[in-house]
């Protein structure tokens, strides 16, 4: 006698509650792991200008309400929801965030209020993304099969800037990236900006884009790399000479370096950016 | 995502998307021609490393010497150990070392010696002992 399969969705709201903190701490650690074991962030939690990690913050809140539309189903879920989902994100990160910096002993006793709500606040960007795609992706199967929204052009190219902010911010506070756009010259730059587009354009094509703006078989090539591609790499180059400003690693260059430093970073941003359907 | 694409031709797509990729076919043009422009005929001057004291200040504990150091070459230099020296005045003749990870062509990179006791500036010495290439 075959079984019939049980639901493992908890019956109380108490129940459901915690299922839920669960998903998003899980999907917090998943994004933000790497970067809560990366010595630079930890640094640049002290001595981050204040100014830039408030415009960190205060990016983030209308990027996370816009994630939580863009990732909803339904086109009828109401603006708060988006919001209270957006700042519930960011609480949950910063949970995972504090829990996990106190047992990495990257914050303890004898720390001042400011270097730990630093070292908190960096953390909690891409902790929060996470919490809200985990949302997203385990949610009931029965909200699953409600009717997708259809996505818009505004919304791809919205949804590449996350995968860009994302990937980027691993790499951004990294000496190495600096040390890299040292190293090459601009012929390198050069190179690496074709190959940032060719494979770009491979993921363009190869996972497509669901919804108005998709790709179809009578699109060219060329139509698809002016209309996808190349905002997806301005998008790309954006986000990556925002995270650089953010983490100081602009100051006092030259206007030729910054050029470097943000070809170099545009490389895994681009990445982040046309993977977003696959990391998203 | 859909397994059927919706067929889209060119031509229905809406004009904002063909504005959006005009404007960045523009912009990543001009930095393709800005990273060529500067591989073709920017110089490669090696590093032109210069150390300037900025503020002699007392502390409590002693005197903070802020300095800058900028590099007036093209090319960027790593490991720039900067020397303090203040020779035998009203304080032990003294030396003291900082190294800078790298400092970038055309910038300049600020920091501050800390020396025990009331120095001068006049009785001051940053000397650049070396670097090495990125």
């Amino acid at each position: 006698m075959n079984a019939k399969p049980q639901s493992s969705a908890p019956a109380t709201a108490s129940g459901r509650a915690l299922r839920d903190f669960g998903r998003a701490a899980g999907g917090a650690l998943i994004f933000s792991l790497p970067m809560l074991m990366t010595m630079e962030l930890w640094q640049l939690g002290f001595y981050l200008d204040r100014v830039r990690l408030l415009v960190l913050v205060l990016a983030a809140l209308p990027m996370l309400f816009f994630l939580s539309r863009q990732i909803g189903f339904e086109d009828t879920r109401s603006w708060r929801d988006d919001v209270i989902d957006a700042l519930i994100a960011l609480g949950v990160a910063a949970i995972t965030s504090l829990v996990l910096l106190i047992l990495f002993g990257a914050l303890g006793p004898g720390m001042s209020a400011d270097e730990i709500i630093g070292k908190i606040a960096i953390q909690m960007v891409p902790g929060a993304i996470g919490a809200l795609l985990a949302k997203g992706q385990f949610r009931d199967t029965g909200e699953e099969e409600a009717e997708e929204k259809d996505e818009t052009y505004g919304g791809e190219l919205f949804l590449m800037a996350v995968g860009a902010l994302f990937l980027g911010f691993n790499m951004a506070p990294t000496e190495e990236m600096m040390l890299i756009s040292f190293r090459m010259s601009e012929w390198h730059a050069l190179a690496l900006v074709g190959l940032s587009l060719g494979l770009m354009h491979g993921f363009v094509f190869a996972v497509g884009f669901a919804g108005g703006s998709q790709i179809s078989q009578d699109e060219s090539m060329w139509g698809a790399f002016i209309r996808l591609t190349l905002p997806g790499y301005v998008v790309a180059l954006s986000m990556s000479l925002f995270l650089l400003w953010v983490f100081a690693r602009t100051d006092g260059l030259s206007f030729g370096d910054v050029v470097m430093a943000t070809v170099v970073l545009g490389f895994p941003s681009a990445i982040g950016a046309a993977s977003a359907r696959l990391v998203l | 995502m859909p397994d059927t694409p919706e067929e889209r031709p060119n031509e229905n797509r809406p004009l904002i998307e063909w504005i959006f990729g005009a404007a960045s076919a523009i912009l990543v043009t001009a930095l393709i021609a800005f990273l060529a422009h500067e591989a073709m005929f920017a110089g490669n001057i090696p590093p032109n490393l210069v150390a300037q004291i900025v503020e002699v200040e007392p502390l409590d504990t002693g005197t903070s010497v802020k300095f800058a150091l900028s590099n007036r070459g093209d090319e960027a230099a790593s490991a720039v150990t900067l020397v303090l020296s203040v020779p035998g005045t009203e304080v032990e003749a003294m030396q003291k070392s900082i190294e800078f990870d790298y400092v970038p062509g055309h910038a300049i990179r600020q920091g501050a010696f800390i020396v025990p006791g009331d120095v001068a500036a006049k009785d001051i010495a940053i000397d650049i002992s070396g670097y090495a290439e990125p």
